[in-house]
Order: structure tokens, then sequence, then C-alpha cells
């Protein structure tokens, strides 16, 4: 099966002033469709920086990085941009919400770069509000929800666009033990369930066991490990 | 229109903020609409001056009088078309600083020098018929409640009544609108000249002065110089100007108004192009992880650019907007207050185009930030 990511001697060397820092060293790395993948490694091992190329947020210095059969790394910031859009879902740890917008609005933001009419897109979103059971909170602006129930939001807001892959960059480092297991519970959901493929960063190695395998980083090359289903 | 619901919710991120940005553009177009008013009051004046009407006053200034018969020396001006006889019978009316402006004229004489006025050729006729008649405006009409049918005693300010009164009774034939464009004869009391020339107590069979039409507006001070050259070396020498020269005449008395204002506003617009600038360019500091955000989901260098700008623009044409409709309610009460009377020329065009460039402007740094605003650095808060 083609895999939907694959990085080939991928290098990513940042510029601090007058010194070049290396945080990947000649990476490989294969993520097949329907996997659910867990990155571990301690701070500064380069985590974020993979997930960051992985979903077009960054591009590498050398190498090339090919997702669903696109070599983004040659893609222009326009095209790149609207790649994201189409295939990417992303998560963050600290949720990102737009502070001013109730929950269906924070989730209908990617659908506003569609062609799709304003019921449609109205459409989309309460399905993806009621897949993270958040219906009867769609009108309440991030303030006046909980962490979890934020997360949950952001989630939806990953999959509104029914994209190919979900980024997720600690989704439950903000989270307490109890809704932590909730939202993992629900990212292994879209993943057994919608198909969705999952790569998740994560320092929990009992969040690592929602995940279908895991990859430890160090200094920034991999060190494959089996990881115990969940 | 999609996006309006994020410019929005962006537009009042800080309600607190936002408001006092708008009161301070608001209070920028307030000044602005009242100078932009004035100026444009003024250049209006001068545009609707009709520069085929010459107006021949004696040498000495418009209080001299001249005899009426030179009227008859003017209509055989080779190049005149029409000449119309005028008396200044403006004065107090009811109360003392309250003043009514009127002209004795013969009504045919009028009529071919002004073809502006919106009268009708039934209230002519009527002013025509009747002595004592009277033609009034419809804006005294509404502020004295004249009526069709009235009598209504005139108090001139130079003249006194062949009985020894003060009061000069006239009775109102007709009502026709006030209108900001009308001809030279415009925002007056219309009065036959007869009635009044056979009434008051001095100067009979003289007049303030002569309305003359030309045939070749382009010839204006050609005619000028022709006409008072007839009078060269009477008693009473004139001077003829077009109505345009003397309305521009006139505004240059108070100095370059335009300049005056252009620095005021320039002055006003200078400072609060920084204050609206580092409120946007603070806005936008704010806002870093949440453009990266945008830019993450997939929204693109432009899209981000322009909901930053028009987050600018809606901001700065409604204050615009609701500055300007201050400034026309104001405007009468501060032309009262410094005892101008020029009425406010268009000033929305202009201020609208100000508040667009004040937008763009204001908006260009924190939207050239959005555009090269990298996705990581942005998340990362840096």
């Amino acid at each position: 099966m083609e895999p939907l990511v694959s990085m080939r001697g991928v290098v990513k060397r940042y510029k601090r002033g007058s010194e070049s820092i290396q945080v990947l060293h000649n990476l490989d790395l294969e993520v097949q469709p329907g996997e659910f993948l867990a990155l571990m490694g301690p701070s500064g091992s380069g985590k974020t920086t993979l997930l960051n190329l992985i979903g077009g947020l960054d591009r590498p210095s050398d190498g090339e990085v090919v997702v669903a059969g696109e070599h983004i790394d040659d893609l222009s910031g326009g095209q790149l941009a609207r790649w994201r859009a189409r295939h990417v879902g992303f998560v963050f740890q600290f949720y990102h919400l737009m502070p001013t917008l109730s929950a269906e609005r924070n989730v209908e933001l990617p659908l506003l770069l569609t062609r799709l009419s304003g019921a449609q897109r109205r459409q989309s979103v309460a399905a993806a509000l009621e897949l993270v059971g958040l219906t009867d909170r769609r009108k309440h602006k991030p303030s006046e929800l909980s962490g979890g129930q934020q997360q949950r939001v952001a989630i939806a807001r990953a999959i509104v666009t029914d994209p190919t892959l979900l980024v997720c960059d600690e989704p439950t480092g903000d989270l307490d033990r109890e809704t932590a297991e909730e939202i993992l519970g629900l990212l292994q959901l879209l993943n057994r369930e919608q198909g969705k493929t999952i790569v998740m960063v994560t320092h929990d190695p009992k969040a690592a066991q929602f995940a279908s395998r895991v990859v430890h980083l160090d200094k920034g090359a991999l060190a494959a490990a089996p990881a115990e289903a969940a | 229109m999609k996006f309006l619901p994020l410019v929005w919710a962006g537009v009042w991120r800080r309600p607190g903020r936002t408001a006092l940005t708008l009161i301070s553009i608001i209070s920028a177009f307030v000044i602005f609409g009242i100078l932009q008013g004035f100026t444009s009051g003024l250049s209006r004046l001068v545009a609707n001056a009709q520069a085929d009407v010459l107006i021949t006053q004696s040498r000495g200034g418009p209080l001299d009088r001249l005899p009426i018969a030179d009227l008859d020396i003017l209509k055989r001006t080779p190049g005149v078309r029409a000449a119309a006889r005028t008396v200044f019978f403006g004065g107090p009316f009811r109360q003392p600083n309250a003043f009514l402006p009127a002209q004795a004229i013969d009504p045919d004489e009028a009529r071919a020098v002004d073809d502006q006025l919106h009268i009708t050729p039934a209230q002519w006729a009527a002013l025509k018929a009747t002595r004592s008649g009277a033609l009034v405006t419809s804006d005294h009409a509404k502020l004295y409640g004249f009526k069709v049918g009235d009598r209504v005693p005139l108090t001139p300010q130079f003249y006194t009544n062949k009985d020894g009164g003060r009061a000069f009774p006239v009775d109102v034939v007709g009502i026709y609108p006030s209108n900001p464009d009308d001809g030279v004869f415009g925002g007056l009391v219309l009065l036959n000249y007869d009635y009044i020339d056979q009434s008051r107590a001095s100067n009979a069979g003289t007049v303030n002065g002569y309305l003359v039409r030309i045939d070749d507006p382009l010839k204006s001070g050609v005619m000028s110089v022709a006409i008072d050259r007839q009078f060269a070396n009477s008693p009473h020498e004139t001077k003829t100007y077009s109505l345009r020269q003397l309305a521009l005449a006139s505004i240059a008395r108070l100095g370059d108004v335009g300049l005056a204002v252009r620095l005021i506003a320039g002055a006003v617009f200078f400072a609060l192009l920084f204050s609206v600038g580092s409120v946007m360019i603070q806005s936008g500091r704010e806002r870093t992880v949440e453009l990266a955000v945008l830019k993450t989901l997939g929204f693109g260098d432009a899209t981000v650019v322009g909901i930053t700008i028009v987050e600018a623009v809606v901001i700065c044409l409604a204050a615009a907007i609701a500055g300007l409709l201050i400034s026309t309610a104001l405007y009468p009460v501060v032309m009262k207050t410094i005892h101008f009377n020029v009425k406010a020329g268009p000033a929305l065009p202009a201020g609208l185009i100000v508040a667009l460039l004040l937008a763009l402007v204001a908006g260009a740094i924190p939207a050239w930030r959005a555009a090269r605003l990298s996705i990581v650095d942005g998340l990362a808060g840096r």
C-alpha cells in the first residue's frame, strides 16, 4: 500500500543569529493510511518540527516530504495553504480557538475557504459538533467552555472539511487525566471508525498507548519502537 | 461576505479600545466635515455664479446710487442681451437681529437676466399684477409662516416710507422654492420697483446697481470695460464685474481659506493616523497566534491581509460616516456662531476617500506583518 506520508532524507536546520542549528538529521519516515502514529521523545528532540513538516506548516532544509501523493516541499506558499485546507486537520495543545467567535463559528472557519453555501456549511458544522458531542454548546464562546470542551471544538474544526490527515501537537498536554482520556478516545474513534490517519506528538506514554504505532525521536533522529495496542 | 463575521469579531475583540478609536475618528471627521462643507460651499458659490451676468454698480460702491436712466444705455450696449435694475430693500424683520433679504426689481427685466429662478409664469404674472406684491422663498415662508394673501410690513435698512413710517406693507402673491443653485435673485424677497420707488421718502429714480446679461460669457472682461467706459467722466461713474469675479473677490477677502482648511485637516489627520495606526499595530500583535492559526487552516497571505485591511476600513468608514453626519447637524450652528452664511457643500465624497486612505495607511503595517508572519513563529507566539 502507498504510504500516506513519506519522508526521505529530511534535514531541518534553523538559523539562530549567525549560528545554524540542525534539528532533524537525514530522517526517513512513512505513515500508512489509517494509521494512528504517536511521536514521542524528550523536549528539543524535534517532534514538533517533524509534525510541522508533515502538516505543511514548515519546509525541510533538505530531503523530500510526500503527503497524499503530493511533494509538499515543492509547493509555493499559496499552493501549500490550499493543500493544507484540503488535506490536513490540526489540533493544538492550547486549542487555539478564536476567542471572539462562538464554537460553531470556530468550526466553520476552514469551510470559509471552500465553495460550500451557507446552508451546506451550517450542515457540516452541525455534523462535526455532533460527532464530538457539543451540539448543545455550539453558541458558546471558548471562554464559556471547559478545556476539554474547547479541545473537542478544536477537533471538530479539524475534521469538518473531512481531511485525509489529522496532526495533533500534544492534544492532551493541557488537560487533566480524565478529560485527556476522553479526548484520546475521541481521536481513536475518528481513527477506527472514520478511517482518519493521525500523527500525534505527545510526552505522555499513557497517551501514546492509544496509538497503533509509536515512534521515538532523540536528537533529531528516529528510533522506532513497537507500541502496545490500546 | 462569508468572512464578515470573522472581520466583525476582530473589530470588537477589545470593545473598549474599539469604542475609543471610533470616538477619536468620529471627532476628527466632525471637524473635517464642517471645514470641508464650508470650503466646498464657497466653491459652489463661485461655480453657481453665472459667468454671463455682470453687475454694474457705482464706482463709489453699492451704497452709492445710479440713476435709472442708465438702464437704457446699458440695454443699448452692443453685446448686452438684457439688463435689470436692483434696489437693496432688505432689513430687520420682526426682531432686530433677524435679517430678511429683499430686492426691488422689474419682473420682466429680472426674468430676462436670470433664467435659473424656479418661479412659475403665473407667479411672475401675479407679481406684475399686484403693485405691492411680493414673491417670497419657501425657506422664508417656513421661517416666518408667510402664506399667499398675507400682508407683511417690511422695514428696510436704508429707507423710510413717504408717510414718515418705517414700514412698507407688501402682499405675498407667491412662494417660490428655495434652492441652493438658484441664480442671482435666488433666496430674496422680490418686490415691484415701481411700488418701492414711489413709496420711499428718498432716492427716487435711482438704483443700487444693474444686473447685465451678456451674449458671450467668455467676453465678460471686455464687456465690463466697455460698459464702464460709457459712464466714464460722468457724474455717476460705474464699476462692472462678472458675478463670478465678485464671488471670488469676496472669498479672497477671507484669505486663503482652502489652504487654511487643508492645513488644519492635515494636522488633525496626521495626529489621527498615528493614534489609529498604533492601535491597529497593537491589535495585530495581540493576534499573532490567531493569525497564525488562520494561516494553518489554509487562509492564504492575501486573505489574511484582506481581513486585516477590511477591519481597518470598517472602523474608519463607520466612524467617518458618523462624524460627517454629526458635522451636517452641527454645521448651521457653527455658521451661526461665527456669523457666516455659507450653505454647506458636499463633504461626504471627500470624507469617504480620506477615511479609506486612513484605513489603508493605518492598516498597512499590521497587514504587511500578517502577510510575512511565519506560521511556526506565530503559533509559538513569537
